[in-house]
């Protein structure tokens, strides 16, 4: 009778000896691996999945034939241990089902533990779900970089580690200059698309460590960690050289230039807040658009000239 | 208080079951360092009661900063139940998490990287806490059955005890050690509490181990 209960769940049981030899495989197990319980039992588990002859699983094995641990493999830490193709559409988001796992002891009479079973749970939906969410709450819905209270969140955190580790970064913010006269001109899909260029052409010039953001309407912020403002200037005049050469179709015919004022400021002993740094930023930005637009500021006036 | 009506031990058995722990929690450093090539060092450890109420305060002496270390919280089953705590101090779980990861990795998002980092902790916690309840339970002749490990911070450890049903005036008894990794700078503590209910098994291990 038990056999077709652990034939019936939808979870994945193996049970193991001490030898790591395979001496349960039950029916989720044979339709997630297309290999039939005959064909495995009695084989190393490492023979079919080598992957698993690894320190960790190792480790984890021997807690529980000596200790009688429970272990408790967890999909955030390793996302699988047997790398079944993930189901349906998932397909296209996971290399392999995502699973949650647990080795737990099996004791003979006298109290000896010469198996282990292993207990596969898929829960690649939720960790679909929960990246979906996350998703959400981090990107700006229209150009697909980071949104404000991702920014505000990371903007406190680098600030944390300035003061704590004196790692200097510099915050740049952005803004599309008239651009209500081409959102007045053009219309408001064609003031889109070039949110959206700018988006995609800042993105594709920052390195993995930087932070792109929308931050409100036309305007966008970057932070660049581990440089001070003289790197960020010259990274600044990179992106404003490169937004000024783009020119976007206007319905087939015209050609349309935007260009972009940006303000820079860096970290510094007196910051004590974000808030402040943004504003130095922000007054910055408007030392640019004072000065004519389509062109770089950074808050300290020395480095200016 | 109600002292007289629960079981309690004497001076001389609370010696030895400390005598009893330095010799269970040895040979599980022993074999983590044998078998799971764990390498870390005990401080000798002490046995002592307090009642509930007192019970953060207790443990909170010890660590410095409480408030934000990081606690791996293990229930178990068995003879009798308890609850196992790995206390680790603030910022060690980036240490910890080099027991699993290649170094060559780069994460920059915060958030992954602190989900890393709780994983790390349990799942060493799980490993340390399971090695060490194994072995009293072995001198028992027992067997225990554990829930997942949670992580916490000292914070919401403290909140949890004071909204839990416990009675404050219960007496709990607390075994407890320091410990330090030895190939790395990682050093924490590791209580394990139980209720009233653990002293009479607690005795028979005692009686088992000096029979």
């Amino acid at each position: 009778m038990f056999n077709q209960v652990i034939d019936a769940l939808n979870v994945g049981i193996v049970i193991i000896d001490s030898k790591y030899s395979i001496v349960e495989w039950n029916r989720w197990m044979e339709i997630q691996s297309n290999i039939k319980k005959k064909a495995i039992l009695g084989s190393i588990i490492f023979n079919h999945y080598p992957h698993l002859s690894s320190p960790s699983f190792l480790r984890s094995c021997k807690s529980v034939l000596n200790f009688g641990n429970y272990v408790f493999y967890s999909q955030k830490l390793h996302n699988y241990l047997f790398p079944f193709p993930a189901m349906g559409f998932h397909n296209n988001f996971f290399d392999f089902m995502q699973q949650s796992c647990t080795l737990t002891p099996i004791r003979e009479d006298n109290g000896e533990i010469n198996h282990i079973v292993i207990t596969i749970q898929d829960v690649t939906e939720s960790v679909y779900l929960e990246r979906s969410l996350k998703i959400m709450t981090q990107q700006d819905s229209l150009t697909g970089i980071h949104n404000r209270r991702y920014l505000d969140k990371r903007l406190e955190e680098e600030m944390t580690h300035y003061k704590r580790k004196n790692r200097v970064f510099s915050i740049l913010m952005i803004d599309i200059d008239n651009f209500k006269h081409v959102n007045d001109t053009y219309g408001h899909q064609f003031g889109d698309i070039i949110l959206k260029e700018i988006a995609s052409v800042s993105s594709s010039i920052i390195r993995g460590s930087d932070i792109l953001a929308r931050y409100g309407g036309e305007e966008f912020c970057i932070i660049l960690p581990d440089t001070d403002k003289k790197g960020a200037y010259s990274f600044a005049e990179r992106l404003r050289v490169l937004v000024e050469e783009q020119k976007q179709l206007y319905e087939k015919k015209e050609n349309v230039t935007v260009t972009i004022s940006i303000g820079i400021a860096e970290t510094t002993k007196s910051i004590e807040s974000p808030g402040e740094l943004l504003s130095q930023a922000d007054t910055a930005l408007y030392t640019s658009k004072a000065n004519g637009k389509n062109r770089v500021s950074v808050y300290d006036t020395d480095y200016q000239k | 208080m109600k002292k007289n009506q629960r079981e309690q031990f004497t001076e001389l058995e609370l010696d030895a079951l400390q005598e009893t722990m330095n010799i269970s929690f040895g040979s599980a450093v022993a074999d983590l360092a044998e078998i799971m090539d764990i390498f870390i060092n005990l401080n000798v450890p002490d046995i002592k009661t307090v009642k509930v109420s007192e019970l953060i305060n207790s443990i909170g002496k010890q660590i410095s900063d409480f408030e934000n270390c990081s606690i791996v919280e293990q229930k178990y089953y068995g003879d009798f139940s308890g609850i196992a705590c790995l206390i680790f101090p603030y910022g060690m779980e980036k240490e910890l998490l080099s027991y699993f990861q290649q170094p060559e990795i780069i994460i920059f998002e915060s958030d992954e990287l602190r989900v890393l980092e709780k994983e790390a902790l349990m799942e060493i916690g799980n490993i340390l806490i399971g090695a060490c309840i194994g072995k009293i339970f072995e001198l028992i002749n027992s067997h225990i059955t554990y829930l997942p490990p949670l992580t916490m911070i000292g914070e919401n450890f403290q909140s949890s005890f004071e909204n839990s049903s416990l009675n404050k005036d219960e007496i709990v008894i607390i075994m407890e050690t320091g410990f330090s990794f030895e190939d790395r700078k990682i050093e924490g503590y590791l209580f394990l509490l139980n209720g009233q209910d653990s002293v009479p098994h607690l005795k028979k291990a005692l009686n088992k181990f000096q029979g």
